[in-house]
């Protein structure tokens, strides 16, 4: 069975925000997004929720993550870098900032080893939604309930 | 630039809408078990484990099912339904049982219109054929034949036009009629004993019987056979004839022709039907007509002691040995195929006389010597003695018949002759034996005394009166049961007329007796019966030993002895006194004299001569004198006297 990465819509252009066709760009991400917000839907498994700036650079919202029943909710934001799309967008989670060493300073969630090298390859097709997909899904999984366990978030925090 | 503004908006309102709530399958399942378990929901499953029913939806489906098939068998359903046989089974029966017209039998499910189907079916084949079975209808319908039987009879007149007959048959009226019809032409032109089986046999037994009853036809009809009236009437008359002519009926001419197997039966339709006579062993016949033959047997018996039946009578066939009896008078007794009368017989117990009284006095000593047995003489013994005596100049069969009457007889005779011997046995009992040894005690006592004391005549006086008339009275009694008069008591007044029965010599001993008692001298009594005792029968005695004269006085002390304690206990004076002295001479003195006064002078007289004048002696004589006074202080010393007396004797 494919996964939720795979059917979400590959992009064309190749351009970042200071480049000319950024606004192209742009719209093919709406619509990644657009589809893979609609799919998640469909499987009742929505995670997240995030808005841009006008300019589409600046991009803020919540994720969330359920444990056990409990939901624990994170603000997140990021930034669409000056070389992107070959450079990775930088997913921020200013709350568990300093709470995991999974992370580097300013609450960037460390993509070094699993994500980067799929992105370098896949690029410039995977855009904000494979990035959210791929990248902050998977970290949510992999470290949420280890900090669950160990007592850095609690339900309320 | 508006169509980035577009895409945002598009994008926010697509993350506002809410997400469809998603359930995977195990979570469904846990669900639907949490629901059954905690809430008491029911559901049934199906087969491919895709789908929940409820109960209500697998009836009405169950429902539709059976009313479109009409009948279906819940083995075909879990194809159609898509659930397992057993909740299919399960819910049909709920819906047999909550549905009027749909049914549940014999693992299938039926509806009321198929009922119906066919009923109309059935009704189809009914016209046609006239009677149809019911075991065929089960057999076609392979429904149970009680089931089906009941849903017939509830179309019968709707659905259905017939009856159910005998048998389980269903007919209609008209075959019915037809049948009935057809069988009451056919009885009527019977003239004998008919089968009837050409027709319905299911119908026959009742319509038969109908007929009868209602007086179409005249006759019967018993297992299958119908006899008329005229064929009873003709043989009825036919037999009636021949009684009227032989005088006798033969129960076996009768069994035949009336087709009677039981002779019970047939002697209570000969009762019924013919009357006036009497039953034989094999037979019928008029009363006159054995009179007769009784007339005969006596006139033959008149003539000769022993007839035979068969030569000397010239009797019907249809009298058999056993019914001899019937025709002798008593006292003849039938032998075989002999009859003989009271003469012949006591003529053949004659030849056994001496034999019967030899058995008996065997049978006696053999009962001393303690052996037991019935007395009695073998029959081929007797059988023997007939032969060898030439009884009769009689055959063989004769005798051993005879002997066979004999045996009975003269094993009575034996028993009767034994049991008198017996009796007579019985006469010499211990009682009057004893009584003249005490008799001769008190003699030897008036003979000791008569050397120191004189007045001995009302001692003797009163000895006759009491033992002598009672030793007498006992001897003459038992001498006339000896000669055979019975057993008769015997008393001072007939006692003159009993001796005169008695034989001469005995008479004569006996005569002399009486006379010694009438000169009141009991020891010549005594002298003459020791004389005279060899010629006295039955009755022995000898003159009394040391030995029983101990005995005698020894029982006499003890029986004393007993009777003053008691007198002792109860301060009777006078009984005391009595008692007392009695017991003091007894060694000397046996005779019991009664408690009068003449009796207690003699007996203070007699202890005087023999044991004394002792204080003792003084001593009773003062209570003799005074046990009549009532002055209290008297009283009081003859206590003291007493007393002394008591210690005295007691030591």
């Amino acid at each position: 069975m494919e996964s939720a990465g795979d059917r979400i819509p590959l992009l064309t252009v190749n351009a970042g925000p200071r480049d000319p066709n950024w606004a192209d760009r742009l719209r093919e991400e709406y619509a990644a997004l657009i589809r893979y917000i609609e799919m998640s839907q469909a499987e009742d498994n929505d995670w997240f929720l995030i808005e841009p700036d006008d300019s589409g650079i600046h991009w803020r919202g919540k994720c969330w993550y359920i444990h056990e029943l409990v939901k624990y909710e994170f603000n997140l934001e990021f930034e669409i870098p000056a070389t992107y799309p070959a450079t990775p967008i930088e997913l921020v989670l200013p709350e568990l900032d300093g709470k995991t060493h999974k992370m580097y300073r300013g609450g960037k969630i460390c993509l070094d080893i699993h994500f980067a090298p799929l992105w370098s390859r896949k690029q410039p097709s995977y855009g904000i939604a494979h990035a959210l997909c791929l990248a902050l899904g998977p970290w949510l999984a992999a470290e949420i309930p280890v900090l669950i366990d160990q007592g850095v978030i609690t339900a309320n925090s | 630039m508006e169509e980035l503004k577009r895409l945002k908006a598009q994008l926010m309102q697509v993350q506002q809408k809410q997400s469809a709530n998603r359930l995977t399958d195990r979570n469904i399942v846990e669900i639907v078990n949490k629901l059954v378990g905690n809430y008491s929901l029911e559901l049934v499953f199906t087969l491919s484990g895709k789908e929940y029913l409820t109960p209500k939806r697998l009836e009405q489906e169950i429902e539709q099912e059976v009313k479109k098939h009409g009948r279906i068998n819940l083995i075909d359903m879990p194809g159609i339904l898509n659930v397992g046989v057993e909740q299919i089974e399960k819910h049909a029966i709920i819906v047999a049982d909550k549905t009027s017209d749909v049914e549940f039998i014999n693992g299938q499910l039926i509806a009321n219109n198929y009922l119906d189907m066919i009923a109309q079916e059935i009704n189809e084949t009914l016209e046609e054929t006239g009677q149809l079975p019911l075991s065929d209808l089960t057999y076609k319908y392979s429904l149970p034949m009680q089931y089906l039987k009941d849903r017939i009879e509830a179309r019968i007149g709707t659905i259905i036009y017939g009856h159910f007959k005998q048998n389980n048959v269903l007919f209609t009226d008209v075959y019915v009629q037809r049948h009935l019809a057809k069988l009451r032409g056919f009885l009527r032109g019977c003239e004998k004993p008919t089968e009837l089986k050409n027709f319905d046999q299911s119908l026959v037994p009742n319509q038969v019987k109908d007929l009868i009853s209602n007086k179409e036809i005249a006759g019967s009809y018993q297992n299958g056979t119908f006899t008329p009236s005229v064929y009873l009437d003709n043989i009825k008359k036919e037999i009636e004839d021949f009684f009227a002519l032989n005088s006798y009926l033969p129960y076996d001419f009768v069994k035949k022709i009336m087709n009677i197997t039981s002779t019970p039966a047939l002697k209570n339709w000969i009762n019924k039907e013919i009357g006036g006579g009497i039953h034989l062993e094999n037979s019928y016949a008029k009363s006159e007509f054995i009179e007769k033959l009784r007339g005969e047997v006596k006139e033959a018996l008149e003539q000769h002691s022993l007839i035979n039946v068969n030569t000397d009578l010239n009797l019907p066939t249809c009298i058999e040995q056993e019914d001899l009896e019937s025709l002798v008078e008593e006292g003849n007794t039938v032998a075989g195929y002999y009859i003989c009368n009271e003469n012949c017989i006591k003529k053949a117990l004659d030849l056994f006389k001496n034999k019967i009284s030899l058995t008996a006095e065997e049978t006696k000593s053999n009962a001393k010597g303690k052996k037991s047995g019935t007395p009695t003489i073998p029959k081929q013994e007797i059988l023997n003695t007939l032969a060898k005596a030439r009884f009769q100049n009689a055959d063989e069969e004769f005798l051993e018949s005879l002997s066979e009457i004999l045996y009975p007889k003269i094993s009575r005779l034996i028993v009767e002759q034994f049991e008198q011997r017996s009796q007579t046995a019985d006469l010499d009992s211990p009682s009057i034996v004893q009584e003249i040894n005490y008799l001769m005690v008190c003699c030897k006592s008036l003979g000791g005394l008569s050397k120191k004391y004189t007045n001995l005549k009302p001692l003797k006086a009163h000895l006759t009166k009491t033992i002598v008339n009672k030793v007498f009275n006992q001897l003459l009694e038992i001498q006339l049961k000896n000669q055979g008069f019975g057993s008769i008591s015997v008393n001072s007044n007939n006692r003159q007329a009993m001796i005169e029965r008695l034989p001469e010599y005995l008479r004569e001993i006996l005569n002399k007796l009486v006379a010694k008692m009438s000169s009141k001298d009991p020891e010549g009594f005594i002298a003459e019966l020791l004389d005279n005792i060899k010629d006295i029968p039955v009755v022995s005695v000898k003159q009394v030993d040391k030995k029983t004269e101990r005995l005698i006085t020894h029982k006499i002390k003890q029986d004393l002895k007993s009777r003053l304690d008691e007198c002792l206990n109860e301060n009777k004076y006078g009984e005391i006194v009595y008692f007392a002295m009695k017991l003091k001479i007894a060694n000397f003195f046996a005779i019991d004299v009664p408690f009068e006064d003449w009796a207690l002078r003699i007996l203070t007289e007699i202890y005087e001569v023999t044991i004394g004048n002792d204080e003792a002696v003084q001593c009773f004589r003062f209570i003799i004198d005074n046990f009549k006074n009532e002055d209290p202080e008297m009283h009081e010393r003859i206590e003291n006297m007493l007393r002394d007396i008591r210690s005295q004797l007691s030591g």
